[in-house]
């Protein structure tokens, strides 16, 4: 018996002391606007409309400046404990991965199993985008850089970090070392707004999005009555009692769709697990199959959770 | 025997005025940006005020990095300054930064360029004090990392 109680006591103080809560990834990407002034854009017909999108591929193989940025702030990053992930390599990645798959069968012939929507995951991304873009001013002989660094929560889209300036103008200096020293100036700004969001994160929880959507043959909609309260009240009422200080906002109500927003769950579950937003809305799954309501789960990075109730 | 001690009291007097002329106020100065240095440094003038037209490089040192710490960099012209690295202050971690000064660690992570030269504009009459500017070189990164190492202060990826 004692030695049962000593077991717990460890397994419980090892849980305590080494649950860390999930590290999100960050990841730099030149922004829209920088693509679009150095031509690095892809253009296509959706349906006769044209739209551009940027060509990254393109961009990190031809821009030697970017990969300078991209390498700076990569170095700062991981001295601060956020090695990035790059872009360049997701790229290549998923590229062999792709071909990896195309070729693979099990031995009785079976291809590996990928829905339309598994296709469409598939691409490269983080949970913190850090959206780089910089300008050069002429003013005569003398040129000066202007730098902007945004870092933007991929499933908020909220900018939980920014900093930018225009450098000293300078006749004689080379682009690359205004663009290191303008990175260099700069980046503590960001880091320390980073960290106030990480500290607002580990007091006030992690914050999500969740969207909850029915199938088109689903028996239930959101507004089915279960003892008299309609599904999405019982929905409603879940995420408030689960939510840190039970903040979250229901941005979108119908009876096919809701959609929650600054939505706030705890870092860690009862087991003192680190928490995601599956993780978290399984819960929610669960919760629904004691009114013998089936939902499907689908899930993108840390903080974007959408269920489909109806079926699996 | 009179004539003695009269003698040591005028000595001791005029010891001690000469030192409280030549004391620098260590809990008098100003920083701000002097350069982007390299990657993980900090350029930083710092300001000390004296009695006389020089300070010494300890001073320097010492007050560059009590500003970084507690006081914050300010900015310069385009470049921006810093927030102080501890931002609950000098009193909630007194044993620790007591220490740290007394030890001499501060001197591990500054050293003051040019000391001995006194830079144009970096000599100002302020009243009664000269106000004397320093350039002093901050490995910035090295600092924050010894203060996180102590727990002194929370590292970016702290708890996850």
């Amino acid at each position: 018996m004692k030695r049962l109680l000593i077991l717990q006591f460890v397994v419980l103080i090892t849980t305590l002391v080494f649950s860390q809560a999930k590290k999100p990834t960050l990841m730099v990407v030149p922004s829209d606007l920088y693509c679009n002034q150095h031509g690095y854009m892809q253009t296509f017909s959706n349906q006769g409309s044209t739209e551009m999108v940027p060509d990254y591929k393109k961009a990190l193989q031809n821009d030697s400046q970017l990969l300078t940025a991209i390498t700076v702030i990569g170095q700062m990053m991981a001295d601060r404990g956020f090695p990035l992930k790059l872009m360049e390599q997701e790229l290549k990645n998923l590229n062999q991965e792709s071909a990896e798959d195309a070729l693979l069968t099990s031995k009785s012939g079976a291809d590996v199993a990928e829905s339309p929507v598994d296709r469409l995951k598939k691409r490269s991304k983080s949970d913190i985008i850090l959206q780089v873009t910089w300008l050069v001013n002429r003013t005569g002989p003398k040129y000066s850089l202007t730098f902007n660094l945004q870092g933007i929560d991929a499933y908020t889209n909220k900018q939980i970090a920014a900093c930018q300036g225009t450098g000293d103008p300078t006749f004689t200096a080379e682009l690359p070392v205004l663009l290191e020293e303008s990175i260099a100036n700069h980046l503590e700004t960001f880091t320390t707004q980073l960290q106030n969001h990480f500290d607002d994160m580990f007091e006030n929880g992690r914050e999500i999005t969740l969207r909850v959507k029915k199938w088109e043959d689903s028996e239930f909609d959101l507004e089915s009555e279960f003892d008299g309260t309609e599904l999405s009240d019982i929905i409603e009422d879940w995420i408030s009692a689960n939510t840190v200080k039970g903040r979250f906002n229901t941005t979108d109500a119908t009876e096919n769709y809701m959609y929650f927003e600054q939505v706030r769950i705890p870092l860690y579950d009862q087991d003192q697990r680190a928490m995601d937003a599956r993780r978290w809305t399984r819960g929610l799954i669960n919760k629904l199959k004691t009114y013998g309501v089936p939902a499907k789960l689908m899930m993108k990075g840390l903080g974007q959770a959408t269920i489909v109730i109806g079926g699996k | 025997m009179k004539r003695i001690y009269a003698f040591v009291i005028v000595a001791l007097l005029s010891i001690s005025s000469i030192s409280a002329k030549d004391k620098v106020d260590d809990n008098r100065y100003d920083i701000e940006m002097a350069e982007v240095g390299e990657p993980g440094t900090l350029v930083v003038k710092v300001w000390c005020y004296s009695k006389k037209p020089r300070v010494t490089e300890e001073i320097a040192k010492m007050n560059a990095i009590k500003g970084v710490l507690f006081k914050g960099v300010q900015d310069c012209g385009r470049m921006k300054g810093r927030k102080a690295l501890v931002q609950d202050g000098y009193e909630n971690h007194k044993d620790y930064f007591d220490d740290f000064f007394n030890e001499g660690l501060y001197n591990n992570y500054s050293r003051v360029a040019l000391n001995d030269y006194v830079e144009q504009n970096s000599l100002i009459k302020v009243g009664k004090l000269y106000k004397i500017g320093k350039i002093v070189v901050i490995s910035y990164n090295d600092l924050r990392k010894k203060l996180e190492t102590d727990k002194v202060i929370k590292g970016l990826d702290s708890g996850f």
